[in-house]
C-alpha cells in the first residue's frame, strides 16, 4: 500500500475528529471522511481524499455517509489511471444522555451496507474511536490492525 | 392515450407501494453476542412504554414490532437470557426501522470494537450495547445502556 496512501487516511481520521463546516459537524468526531487512491498514468501513487459526508447522529435511525468517488478533486481523480483501494472513516463522536446511555457510532463495516457494497481491489473502514483499521471485501471483514501499527508499517 | 392512462396508473401503484410495505409490522432480527460468541436469541422479547406493554415471540430469530410500539417515541427492550434479564430504557421507536438488532454482552470485558467507548467505571456485567443496523445505514449506530443487566429474579 502506498505511503501517499496512508498519510491521506491519516489525514482523514483527523479530519474526522475535527470541526468541518463543510460536514455541518461543529465538534468533529460526527462526520465521515474518506477517498480512493490508486496510480496515475506514470505509474506515481495517487492518494484522491473524497468530500466529507454530512454530520450525522449517532441517536438516528438513518446516518449521512460518504461517497468516497466523490472526489474533492476532481482534476486529481481524473489523473488515475487505476484505483487500488478505497477507505473511509466512522465517526468517533458519542453522545451520553440524561439516560445515562451512551449513543455512538460502530466502529466496523457495517455488515449490511459495507460489506455487500465493497467494490475497491481493497476496501479500508478505519474506526477513529476504537483506532482500528478494517480490511474488508464482500465476504465480511478479512483483516484488522491497530491503527498507529498500520500507518507505522 | 390509453397508454399513458395505463402508465399513471402504473406508477400511482408502484407509489403505493412503500406505504403498503410501511402498513405491515416491522420485523426486527435480534442476534446475541455474548463474550464475542454468538448465542441463540430469547424465546420472546417485552416491549412497553407509557401504560402499554407486548410480550413478543421471537421466531426464527425475529420479532414483529406492534404498530403502537413503533409509532411511540421511544421504549422499553427487555428480555431474558439464559440467568440474566435485559432491560433497556429510552430505545427511540424510530429504529424499529432498523431491521438489524444485535444485543452485546460481556461479563468482564468488551471485545476491541466496544471497549473505547464504555465511560470509566461502567460495570460490564451490568451493562450491555444495543447495535442497529439497516440496509443502506452505515455506519451502524449503537446505545449502551450501562444498568441494563440483572440477575434473573
Amino acid at each position: 500500500m502506498p505511503p501517499e496512501a496512508k498519510a491521506a487516511i491519516a489525514a482523514s481520521v483527523q479530519a474526522s475528529n475535527s470541526p468541518s463546516a463543510q460536514a455541518g459537524d461543529k465538534t468533529g468526531g460526527f462526520h465521515e471522511e474518506g477517498g480512493i487512491w490508486g496510480t496515475d498514468a506514470a505509474g506515481k501513487a495517487v492518494a484522491v481524499p473524497a468530500v466529507p459526508g454530512k454530520a450525522a447522529d449517532p441517536r438516528a435511525e438513518k446516518n449521512a455517509s460518504i461517497d468516497v468517488y466523490s472526489s474533492a478533486n476532481p482534476a486529481l481523480k481524473q489523473s488515475l489511471a487505476s484505483v487500488g483501494g478505497e477507505w473511509h472513516v466512522h465517526p468517533s463522536g458519542s453522545m451520553l444522555g440524561l439516560d445515562g446511555n451512551t449513543r455512538f457510532f460502530d466502529q466496523g463495516p457495517s455488515k449490511d451496507t459495507d460489506i455487500p457494497r465493497a467494490a475497491g481491489p481493497m476496501n479500508i473502514v478505519v474506526g477513529a474511536g476504537e483506532k482500528k483499521v478494517y480490511f474488508y471485501d464482500k465476504s465480511g471483514v478479512i483483516g484488522t490492525m491497530k491503527l498507529k501499527d498500520f500507518l507505522r508499517h | 392515450m390509453r397508454l399513458n392512462t395505463l402508465g399513471v396508473v402504473g406508477l400511482l401503484l408502484l407509489l403505493s407501494l412503500p406505504a403498503a410495505t410501511q402498513e405491515g409490522p416491522l420485523v426486527v432480527k435480534l442476534t446475541v453476542k455474548h463474550d464475542g460468541k454468538e448465542k441463540p436469541p430469547p424465546d420472546q422479547v417485552t416491549l412497553s412504554f407509557d401504560s402499554h406493554s407486548a410480550q413478543l415471540p421471537v421466531r426464527d430469530g425475529k420479532f414483529k414490532v406492534p404498530a403502537e410500539f413503533a409509532k411511540a417515541h421511544e421504549v422499553t427492550f427487555a428480555a431474558d437470557l439464559g440467568g440474566d434479564h435485559i432491560q433497556i430504557t429510552n430505545v427511540s421507536a424510530k429504529l424499529f426501522s432498523n431491521e438489524d438488532w444485535t444485543l452485546v454482552l460481556a461479563d468482564r470485558r468488551y471485545g476491541d470494537e466496544y471497549r473505547w467507548v464504555a465511560p470509566k467505571g461502567t460495570h460490564i456485567r451490568s451493562s450491555c450495547i444495543l447495535v442497529f443496523e439497516s440496509k443502506g445505514k452505515d455506519p451502524a449506530t449503537a446505545m449502551l445502556d450501562p444498568h441494563c443487566r440483572s440477575k434473573r429474579k
